[in-house]
């Protein structure tokens, strides 16, 4: 079954790249809201296009020599392979049979043009060696492999002798000397065949490898004479490049680049970022080159500098300053308005005071953005619109693809859930937590509505979505709970997933920033949120439940669990007992150890209603310990609360939370730079501690309230101190009774339990 | 007859005193670890004092960080899960009388870039990180490789991802002769699975840096005390160790908010620090008893060193705790 799913998974990533992201773990601050493009294009990517129209020039020339059709060269030249090339020059055995077929590949086999052969099949080796020495993993060491074939092929291409192709052997040498790092020959080469190259295609790309060797032997003021006079210079974010090239195209794609460098660099901070001081340089440079492009007249999209400048104001913590900057910003296309729109909200949302104003603006905006999030969904081709749908638009390491689709939903999670800056976690604690619940449950559910829930739909027909995750056995350390989807149907998942045990996760509902922020609040707004979707008071009310996931049994359970935490147990039954068993079913919650048991191993047969029961077993024993007459039964009650209030902050955390990290530390409650699994972690927070001081006071409280020696046995053989009772009671009944059944005294004599 | 006993018993004395001492001595070669530092910065070109300082403390063992390996999405290669960043400039050659302990630091980026990823890419990813390796280690070096190490700050979401890329990266470094080793920080120390062929316990970097809070982010018993409850002898056994010889300051903002980090001279740092050897001596003393292997200084840097005295030094090499 498992290598059937890997098999089936392998072939996923093989088959579609964009669908091969695997499960991945949301962090709100992986969302993206700098953003200049739609799709930011890099420096190496239009470089990439310039080298195709060299490529078109240079098939236009055999053509117009060799009288063949375009696409019969090109296909023979740039997309026959080495081997055909080889099997062509007669160094090679076999040749793939379309190539053999191509009339102009048939011509020069047939012409015995051995000059033609040879200079082709040479520079099929040369760029067969550069893209091997172009990979990020190749080491441009002297004694590479790739480095020894170029230097090779370097030395055969000088001793030959051209004659009909002269222009494009002198370029393939200049090539070849400068991929093998001799510089010199490529200068003294240049010097000697530029006349013969002059007028021809080649001189500009000849030219421009004497440039690099040039550099490279640091003579930098003679190869920027070079770019400068091909038009060429590179653009760089620098004040030379604003100078000389104001509305150069490049510059979107530059600022665009770096600001989604700064962006990333934000995100890795929680995880550790070492470059920090490099994006805070760049951000500052950025800043600077604004001021000076926005100063010149004939800049012509200074809306572009002035968003690029307000987002490295605000990654510099400076949202004031970035929003007098976007006061100005105006023009651009319609994208980038949209972008300072988005950019507005995140600002303000910073700045301003946090009042009934600031939230109605706050809600039109998220309301402005859902209606984004459709207008890109519908605007996507199918194949696109399939991969949101799989993935529910959340961001996947190494889909970088997506980035560029699905911003209003990238830009409303990092605007309203981000850790730092995030606009809901400040409505929250000014006293708006319900509207911040609404507009967070908007940004993380909504894009199931408007994907008519393909991504559950594939979970009821697949595992697909179900990713297998290889985590620690579970029954000796629970390390997170990794929840079916509340919305899955179970009816068709596998059977290994409704194992109280299963490794299988997802992504859905409790590991995403609405349920992150929720896990913050207490339980009466949690509360009085359910009462808004129960009976919506306005027009707002009825939007944002409409937008969002309401569904009784998941707001239940979390507002029991929450109750639980804050020990108000008779208000946790309450909510608790609406949680229908078909839902419990659904979560591969390990509830698998007695909550009012001392001894870890000792299993639950309360499969259904666990939490409930437990709840209301301990609002019996508050009420006891508060109101029984009899002072052994009040201390006994007692002592009962203290285990089951203990244990549902640690061995049945799932009482009280919904995950354990063995990474969770001390104050990991507070901060929330950590992974998901410390994220929802118990360990830490302001209730466990409150808990564990409780138990300590209650169980000493519990000890002085027993009248009689036969009660405080109880108590000592209810906590497991074997040595006690058999030293103080022996004389009780239930010291007796114990004997009874066990008479082996080092069993007794084995210490204190807890 | 009885000359001849005492004769016997004489010589069976001294052969048994032989053996013995040549037992205390053999002893003493194998608790005397070897003694290692880091270098840690992009370009590799030692200062003469550094290199005297190496022969000063009988370093034997440089680990030298070669690259970084970051998601390759990060830096535009979208058909790249994960790419070598941020490569050594070697200006000068590493020492060939020195053993050298080739390093990669892989971000936790490069390694939630790989979530996921096949059996088939994750060992073309090993094969290229480790021809990489001997690639740059031929080029600048020429020694044999012995041992590979990587680093990185894996958690318990990218932890088996990591330990995936390990297994392959140690059956690619086996096939060579060689060994995987990694670093190890605190907070992974109870992890029963972790794949190195030899693990060292990082003791550095141990509070929370951004913590205004935090009186030494560096080392602080304090913050190692915690991961230590429950860590015996046993699981420390055959460990390699490293301290921290470093120092940095602190920028906070107005806010109180972490900033940057400085050279710790900065006059307007907030917040200096520097890995103490007052506080090493106290992890020692906590520490069960390990054999360590080797003994290892984070790093190499003029500027740092210059704050130890030669006896700080030699005692943060020292492998018994001393005395208190």
């Amino acid at each position: 079954m498992k290598l059937k799913r890997c098999i089936a998974l392998g072939l996923l990533l093989v088959s579609h790249a964009a669908m091969a992201c695997g499960p991945y773990y949301y962090f709100p601050a992986d969302y993206r809201l700098y953003r200049i493009m739609p799709a930011y294009q890099t420096a190496a990517r239009q470089s990439a296009a310039e080298k195709e129209s060299f490529a078109d020039k240079n098939i236009s020339l055999w053509a117009k020599q060799t009288g063949f059709a375009d696409h019969k060269i090109e296909a023979a030249i740039y997309k026959g392979a080495l081997a055909d090339w080889e099997w062509m020059a007669g160094k090679g055995d076999e040749a793939s049979e379309w190539f053999k077929n191509n009339l102009f590949a048939k011509h020069l086999k047939q012409s015995g043009d051995t000059e033609a052969i040879e200079l082709l099949y040479r520079s099929k080796l040369y760029e067969n060696i550069r893209d091997q020495m172009r990979s990020p993993w190749h080491y441009n060491s002297r004694i590479s492999d790739e480095n020894e074939q170029m230097q090779a092929l370097y030395k055969e291409v000088a001793t030959s002798t051209p004659k009909r192709h002269a222009a494009r052997h002198h370029f393939l040498l200049i090539k070849c000397a400068w991929a093998a790092h001799e510089d010199s020959v490529v200068l003294a080469a240049w010097q000697k065949q530029k006349g013969q190259l002059r007028g021809t295609i080649f001189y500009d790309e000849a030219e421009d490898y004497v440039a690099r060797s040039l550099t490279r032997l640091g003579r930098k003021a003679e190869a920027d004479a070079i770019y400068l006079r091909q038009g060429k210079m590179p653009v760089q974010l620098d004040a030379t490049s604003l100078r000389l090239y104001p509305n150069s195209a490049q510059f979107s794609g530059l600022l665009q680049e770096a600001l989604s460098n700064i962006e990333r660099g934000r995100a890795a901070k929680t995880y550790g970022n070492y470059d920090e001081h490099i994006h805070r340089a760049l951000a500052k440079k950025i800043i600077g080159l604004s001021q000076q492009a926005t100063a010149m007249p004939s800049v012509s999209n200074k809306a572009m500098w002035r968003y690029a400048a307000a987002c490295c104001l605000d990654y510099l913590g400076r949202p004031a300053e970035a929003l007098a900057m976007l006061s100005d910003a105006e023009g651009g296309d319609a994208f980038l308005r949209k972008s300072i729109r988005a950019l507005t909200l995140h600002l303000h949302g910073q700045v301003d005071s946090i009042d009934d104003a600031f939230v109605a603006y706050a809600v039109g905006e998220v309301q402005w953005l859902t209606a984004e999030m459709q207008r890109e969904y519908s605007a996507m081709p199918n194949d696109v619109k399939q991969q949101v749908a799989h993935t529910n638009g959340t961001l996947h390491w190494g889909c970088t693809d997506q980035l560029g689709q699905c911003f209003a939903l990238s830009a409303m999670q990092r605007i309203l859930l981000d850790d730092e800056t995030g606009l809901a976690y400040r409505m929250a604690a000014s006293g708006y937590g319900v509207r911040a619940l609404q507009m967070a449950n908007v940004a993380c559910n909504y894009i199931y509505q408007m994907t008519d829930n393909q991504a559950i739909k594939k979970l009821r027909t697949s595992t697909d979505s179900i990713y297998h995750c290889h985590y620690y056995d579970r029954t000796r350390d629970c390390d997170r709970s990794y929840h079916l989807a509340s919305r899955a149907d179970t009816t068709v998942l596998p059977d290994e997933a409704h194992h109280p045990y299963a490794y299988y996760f997802n992504n859905n509902d409790y590991s995403n920033g609405l349920f992150f922020l929720a896990d913050t609040m207490c339980a009466a707004t949690l509360e009085q949120y359910r009462q808004h979707i129960l009976r919506p008071q306005d027009k707002t009310d009825r939007w944002m439940n409409a937008h969002s996931y309401t569904a009784g049994d998941y707001w239940q359970d979390i507002i029991g669990t929450h109750y639980m935490r804050e020990r108000n147990y008779a208000a946790a039954a309450a909510h608790l007992r609406h949680v229908s068993p078909e839902y419990q079913r659904r979560m591969n919650l390990s509830c698998w150890t007695d909550p009012f048991s001392i001894d870890y191993s000792k299993p639950s047969h309360d499969s259904t209603h666990y939490k409930l029961h437990f709840a209301q077993r301990m609002d019996s024993l508050q009420h006891a310990m508060l109101l029984d007459p009899d002072a052994d039964r009040r201390g006994l009650a007692m002592l009962e609360y203290t285990i089951g209030l203990e244990n549902s902050f640690d061995m049945c955390w799932w009482l009280t939370s919904y995950g354990k990290s063995r990474y969770a530390e001390s104050g990991v409650w507070a901060k929330k730079d950590r992974s998901p699994e410390c994220r929802v972690s118990i360990e830490g927070s302001p209730y466990k501690h409150r808990a564990d001081a409780a138990v300590h006071l209650l169980r000493r409280k519990a000890f002085r309230t027993l009248r009689s020696d036969e009660a405080r046995a109880r108590y000592n053989l209810r906590l497991g101190r074997y040595d006690t009772l058999w030293k103080r009671y022996t004389n009780t009944q239930t010291v007796q009774q114990l004997a009874l059944v066990c008479d082996k005294q080092e069993l007794y004599n084995n210490g204190s339990r807890r | 007859m009885r000359t001849t006993r005492i004769t016997t018993l004489t010589l069976v004395a001294m052969v048994a005193l032989l053996v013995l001492y040549s037992c205390s001595r053999h002893t003493v070669t194998q608790t005397a670890a070897n003694r290692g530092i880091y270098h840690w910065k992009t370009t590799y070109n030692p200062t003469e004092w550094e290199k005297e300082w190496i022969n000063r403390h009988h370093v034997d063992r440089l680990y030298v960080k070669l690259f970084e390996v970051d998601a390759g999405s990060k830096h535009g290669y979208d058909d790249w899960r994960m790419v070598p960043v941020a490569t050594t400039r070697f200006e000068q050659p590493l020492p060939k009388e020195t053993e050298v302990v080739p390093v990669v630091y892989i971000t936790v980026d490069a390694i939630r870039a790989m979530n996921g990823s096949s059996y088939e890419t994750m060992e073309r990813l090993a094969e290229l990180l480790v021809e990489r390796v001997y690639a740059m280690t031929e080029e600048h070096w020429g020694g044999e490789v012995k041992e590979v190490q990587l680093d990185c700050d894996w958690t318990a979401s990218t932890r088996y991802d990591f330990f995936r890329l390990c297994r392959r990266v140690e059956d690619c470094l086996n096939e060579r002769g060689a060994i995987l080793s990694g670093t190890v920080r605190l907070h992974q120390l109870k992890d029963e699975e972790i794949p190195f062929d030899r693990k060292l316990l990082m003791c550095y970097n141990t509070g929370r840096l951004q913590d205004s809070k935090t009186h030494n982010s560096i080392l602080d018993y304090d913050d190692v005390k915690p991961y230590l409850q429950g860590v015996d002898s046993s699981t420390l056994r055959g460990y390699d160790i490293a301290w921290p010889a470093y120092g940095w300051g602190v920028q906070f903002d107005a806010e109180g908010h972490f900033s940057h980090l400085t050279k710790p001279a900065d006059s307007s740092n907030r917040r200096v620090e520097w890995g103490e050897p007052k506080e090493v001596r106290r992890v020692k003393q906590n520490l069960p008893q390990m054999r360590e292997n080797t003994v290892v200084l984070y790093h190499l840097d003029e500027e740092n060193l210059k704050h130890y005295t030669d006896n700080e030094i030699e005692e943060m090499y020292s492998t018994r705790p001393a005395a208190r």
